[in-house]
């Protein structure tokens, strides 16, 4: 019997082994498998063994050079890899049980906000810094991946450099073209240029374009005008702002409330808005700039597709008369133009785990794959893949791309702000009592700050 | 020494734990409250009182070495299955604070593809928004254990109020990578209570379906199509953000049923509600059709097209449409199914009265059987009424024969004899106006005796005598404030109508609305018209316990032609008391 339980101590000592190993075990001179969670199918790794094998193919020179990767990278690193669809629920699932558990099920996880933060406040996600050498490109150039700062000195979020990454959920400024010739406003965007764009310029703009043009008394062309939850995150980083971009809520902060008063202001004080349709969700405030009659609006490519302003498809031709450009937002007074961020940091993200072995190998397989179009951005950003972007937003192609320009660089300052995210768990919590001025910007921040604090405790875990 | 012992057997013991995953593994060894080896799963019934479920087919099956419960997809869509944790835990439903369920994973092929779902509550008479997600993700994990931990702050707890737990699997990566879908298994349901203790469960408890479970798909304002509708292979599943478009290459057997007549039907989901077709590669150029303005029902989850429609932007030549349909909406969406078949002319009815002594008569073909109506019942058979009979025929048709009728033995409705008919199966209807074609207009010629038949052998579940007909109603637009309103018997309550509210009462006009109420009628009133305090639709109510309709002719029947005289005041009334959960202005799409 003694016997039997050594063994069977022995055995359990074996499975052990066996089983702390399951992800870093491999043979010294076998290629080692590196498997990257995700929660879409993602094409191509060392399973695929032909082009036709992304449904998706179309024969593009970027097709072939994601395909000829594979094999380049699993020479050079002596490795094979996968892409491993968990569905979402079970990446999250993943995430929270083999990490925590110190046998991470994969190498690298594609991850969401709602994933990532929290993996990487509460380390389940490998602080690069730690691992890798200085002039590894995601702590240097960035060329191919960069990082989400939250703030704490670490790096663990990676996001893979990419044209359509960048514009994608920007909301420049927009003013209607023809209006401000009309009435001798010089472009916006000379100022801007000359760092002369500001709240203060902004409002004179608003107030010179607000009028009574039919004279009967009654206004009938605005200033501005703009959804609620598109208006406040502009503000708040053209005024160096932020409300949950870390453990500690910034509502209270002097330059939130600047932001805050300043809107109420463009409503009530100023009187330069569309009057507001009330529990708007975004359906009717988005689009009245296409009547014509506003000055300046938040907007994004997605929005000018929307009603296909100007045919970004050819199926039925440009809707509207006159042309729509894209400006920075102007700078509020605690802002900085140099330093301003611009556009709220939203999408996917990858993080290698805590407990990977050889973390460094790990990150190396992953920004070679990455940089499948070998530093050739003409490549990876070709015309045909971001045609769209240009196309949707103007007809006139010198001002596709002026407003592509203007897309990019909101696109290239990103700001970590989760603050809509947690509006729901904020009971009360609605603009319109700034916009039609049942609330003032102090009574606003006093009211729910707290509440904002307990979302962000929640959120941070 | 004897401390070395304890230090080994300790870290054997922990080295257990690790090898067989934790404090999980330890759970694991407990008896399940339900593990289905006495072949019992009668507290088990498949959902389908959702636009995505599927009719799948679930089962007592051996997996991984014992019996579990085995749920086959039936047709692409998600299964819905539903455990009466009331019935198996009795007074105890309401202890529970987690479960502990097993699920596995099987896939036709032999590959393994992850799967992933939720776990619901169903609450106050519908499935919980709150969900708990479970996955099965890799191969080597498969089958899986979850634990739910109910949230009691959201409604969580099991008893009288919420006493079924519904599994869900949506996102079946085998599917989607054009495999069969998985097959799905549930094994050792352990119902634990908040000291972790396992709950024992009685499992010869039968499924009892709380009130709103058999819920049938909403077909208001929509036509039934027939069984024989052709499925469009490879749209289910289809997805898109807000004004962008998916989906597939017509197949030949759809083509060949988009015919003059015929209806394209889509099961769907879409955040601004709307749903219609964009015809890509039609000759006349890149077209959206019925865009915003496809017939749709309450629910907002089920919209049809005509053949029309599409003929009237993209021209009469079928061949001239391009092979690819693909949807659209203005938010977010997803389709779980489109359908093309021709409309079999049955009605959504209202006021229905049972004929009870007809449950259950059956007959060979060619062979009647029925009953005497009382009087009653005859009185209900007034211009408009319809009769509808619920039924199974080996041949599917069925009809009716007044074997008394003054004109002589009757039938009508009858295919056989060229008589217009409407049925599909399972359902039949037959009008006021079909039986006085027949028998002629005095209903008291026509004899007391109703009788059914058919040309196959055929049984008969239910008649009914319906007071009418709903209308279907296009361009619905919710009165939001009307929502929640509720009083009691014979009160009154509404809201003040927005001018641009007002404006879409015009004839044509129909008011429906959706509610409940002890005694199942429903209708309107005008507190402030001209004419005096009004009620309207009292009378002669259309409605059937969930659903009312009152056209702007009978408002101005009551109120007069002036519908500035009206005044702004909308209300709800019941003999009953009542709750309304939503009232639409549209327009009779007739």
């Amino acid at each position: 019997m003694k016997r039997f339980t050594k063994i069977f101590a022995m055995v359990l000592v074996v499975a052990f082994m066996f089983s702390a190993l399951s992800v870093g075990a491999f043979a010294a001179d076998e290629p080692r498998t590196i498997t990257i969670g995700t929660w879409w199918d993602i094409y191509y790794d060392s399973t695929h063994t032909a082009l036709e094998d992304d449904p998706s193919y179309t024969g593009s020179v970027s097709d072939q050079m994601r395909f000829d990767v594979v094999k380049a990278v699993e020479e050079k690193y002596n490795v094979k890899f996968q892409y491993v669809n968990l569905t979402y629920t079970g990446i999250t699932d993943s995430i929270n049980t083999s990490i925590l558990a110190g046998t991470p099920d994969c190498d690298v996880y594609l991850c969401d906000l709602t994933m990532g933060i929290p993996a990487a406040v509460n380390g389940l996600a490998l602080d690069l810094k730690t691992v890798l050498p200085e002039d590894a490109d995601v702590l240097s150039d960035q060329t191919v991946l960069n990082y989400l700062d939250l703030g704490d000195g670490k790096a663990c979020l990676m996001k893979q450099v990419l044209g359509q990454n960048v514009v994608e959920a920007t909301s420049p400024l927009a003013f209607n073209k023809q209006m401000l010739e009309d009435n001798n406003l010089e472009d916006p965007r000379d100022l801007y240029a000359r760092g002369e764009w500001t709240w203060d310029k902004f409002v004179e703009y608003c107030q010179t374009l607000t009028q009574d043009t039919d004279g009967d008394g009654v206004i009938d062309q605005y200033g501005f005008t703009g959804f609620k939850e598109d208006v406040l995150s502009n503000l708040l980083m053209s005024n160096g702002a932020s409300i949950a971009s870390g453990t500690e809520e910034g509502l209270s902060s002097a330059a939130t409330g600047e932001a805050l008063q300043f809107y109420y202001d463009l409503y009530n004080t100023y009187n330069v808005c569309e009057p507001y349709v009330e529990q708007d969700n975004g359906d009717v405030m988005r689009f009245t700039y296409r009547n014509g009659n506003i000055g300046f609006w938040p907007s994004a490519a997605w929005i000018a597709s929307t009603n296909a302003d100007y045919d970004w498809d050819g199926s039925v031709g440009s809707t509207l008369e006159f042309d729509t450009v894209f400006v920075q937002w102007p700078v509020g007074p605690s802002g900085d133009q140099e330093t301003n961020k611009a556009k709220l940091t939203a999408g996917a993200f990858w993080f290698i785990p805590n407990g990977v072995e050889d973390p460094e190998l790990v990150y190396n397989v992953f920004e070679a794959l990455s940089n499948w179009y070998n530093d050739d951005v003409s490549i990876r950003d070709d015309v045909e893949t971001m045609w769209w972007w240009y196309a949707t937003t103007a007809s006139d192609p010198d001002l596709q791309v002026e407003n592509y320009d203007v897309m990019f660089d909101l696109g290239s300052r990103e700001q970590f702000d989760v603050y809509q995210s947690l509006e729901a768990q904020v009971d009360g919590w609605d603009l319109e009592q700034l916009i039609f001025g049942t609330m003032t910007a102090a009574q606003y921040q006093e009211t729910y700050r707290q509440q904002f604090q307990a979302a962000i405790d929640s959120y941070f875990g | 020494m004897k401390a070395k012992r304890m230090l080994a057997l300790l870290m054997v013991a922990l080295m257990c734990v690790s090898v067989f995953g934790g404090a999980a593994a330890l759970a694991d060894e407990a008896p399940a409250s339900v593990d289905f080896e006495d072949g019992n799963m009668g507290f088990v019934s498949v959902y389908d009182g959702m636009a995505n479920a599927d009719a799948c087919t679930v089962e007592i099956a051996d997996f991984n070495g014992s019996k579990a419960l085995q749920i086959t997809n039936g047709s692409g869509k998600v299964p819905y299955v539903a455990f009466d944790v009331a019935g198996l835990l009795g007074d105890k439903a309401g202890d529970v604070a987690s479960v502990d369920v097993t699920m596995g994973l099987v896939n036709p092929d032999g590959k393994f593809y992850a799967c992933s779902g939720n776990v619901m509550l169903w609450v106050d008479g519908a499935l919980s928004a709150e969900k708990h997600g479970w996955a099965v993700y890799l191969e080597n994990k498969n089958p899986k254990s979850t634990v739910i931990e109910l949230n009691p702050d959201k409604g969580e707890v099991f008893g009288e109020a919420a006493p079924l737990m519904v599994v869900t699997l949506e996102v079946d990566n085998g599917a989607t990578a054009g495999a069969a879908n998985a097959v799905l298994y549930i094994d050792d349901i352990r119902f634990l209570d908040a000291d972790g203790n396992v709950i024992e469960a009685d499992t010869s408890a039968a499924f009892t379906a709380p009130e709103g479970f058999g819920g049938s798909k909403d077909m208001s304002n929509l036509q039934y199509l027939g069984a024989d509708a052709v499925e469009l292979e490879g749209m289910a599943g289809k997805a898109a953000d807000g004004w962008a478009q998916d989906g597939v290459d017509m197949t030949e057997e759809f083509l060949a049923a988009l015919v003059p007549g015929a209806v394209i039907e889509i099961e769907y989901s879409s955040e601004a509600g709307d749903m219609w077709i964009v015809m890509p590669d039609a000759s006349v150029g890149w077209s959206r059709v019925e865009q915003q303005t496809a017939a749709t029902n309450l629910s907002k989850n089920i919209c049809q097209i005509t053949y029309e429609q599409i003929a009237a932007v993209c021209g009469d030549d079928v061949s001239a449409w391009g092979a690819r349909l693909q949807c659209e909406a203005s938010g977010a969406w997803e389709v779980y199914g489109v359908k093309v078949g021709q409309p079999t002319g049955l009605k959504n009815l209202a006021g229905k009265v049972e004929i009870p002594e007809m449950a259950g008569k059956a007959a060979d073909a060619w062979t009647q059987d029925g009953v005497e109506l009382t009087e009653e019942q005859l009185a209900l058979l007034v211009p408009g009424s319809v009769i509808e009979i619920s039924y199974a025929s080996e041949t599917g048709d069925m009809w009716i024969v007044m074997p008394d009728a003054a004109a002589g033995w009757s039938r009508v409705g009858n295919p056989n004899d060229g008589q217009p008919s409407t049925f599909d199966g399972s359902t039949a209807q037959v009008t006021y106006e079909q039986i006085a074609e027949v028998c002629g207009d005095d209903p008291t010629t026509w004899g007391a005796r109703l009788q059914c038949e058919s040309s196959g052998a055929w049984e008969v579940y239910g008649v009914s005598i319906c007071s009418g007909a709903f209308k279907s109603v296009k361009g619905n637009v919710e009165i939001p404030e009307m929502a929640g309103k509720a009083a009691d018997a014979w009160t009154q309550d509404g809201v003040e109508l927005t001018e641009e509210q007002l404006a879409l009462l015009v004839p044509g006009s129909v008011i429906t609305i959706q509610y409940a109420s002890d005694t199942g009628d429903m209708w309107i009133v005008m507190p402030d018209a001209a004419a005096g305090w009004s009620r309207v639709g009292d009378q002669a109510p259309v409605c059937d316990g969930s659903m009312a309709q009152v056209t702007y002719e009978q408002i101005a029947e009551v109120c007069g032609d002036d519908v500035s005289a009206w005044g702004t005041r909308l209300q709800c009334e019941s003999s009953g008391a009542w709750e309304v959960f939503s009232v639409n202005i549209g327009t009779a799409a007739e």
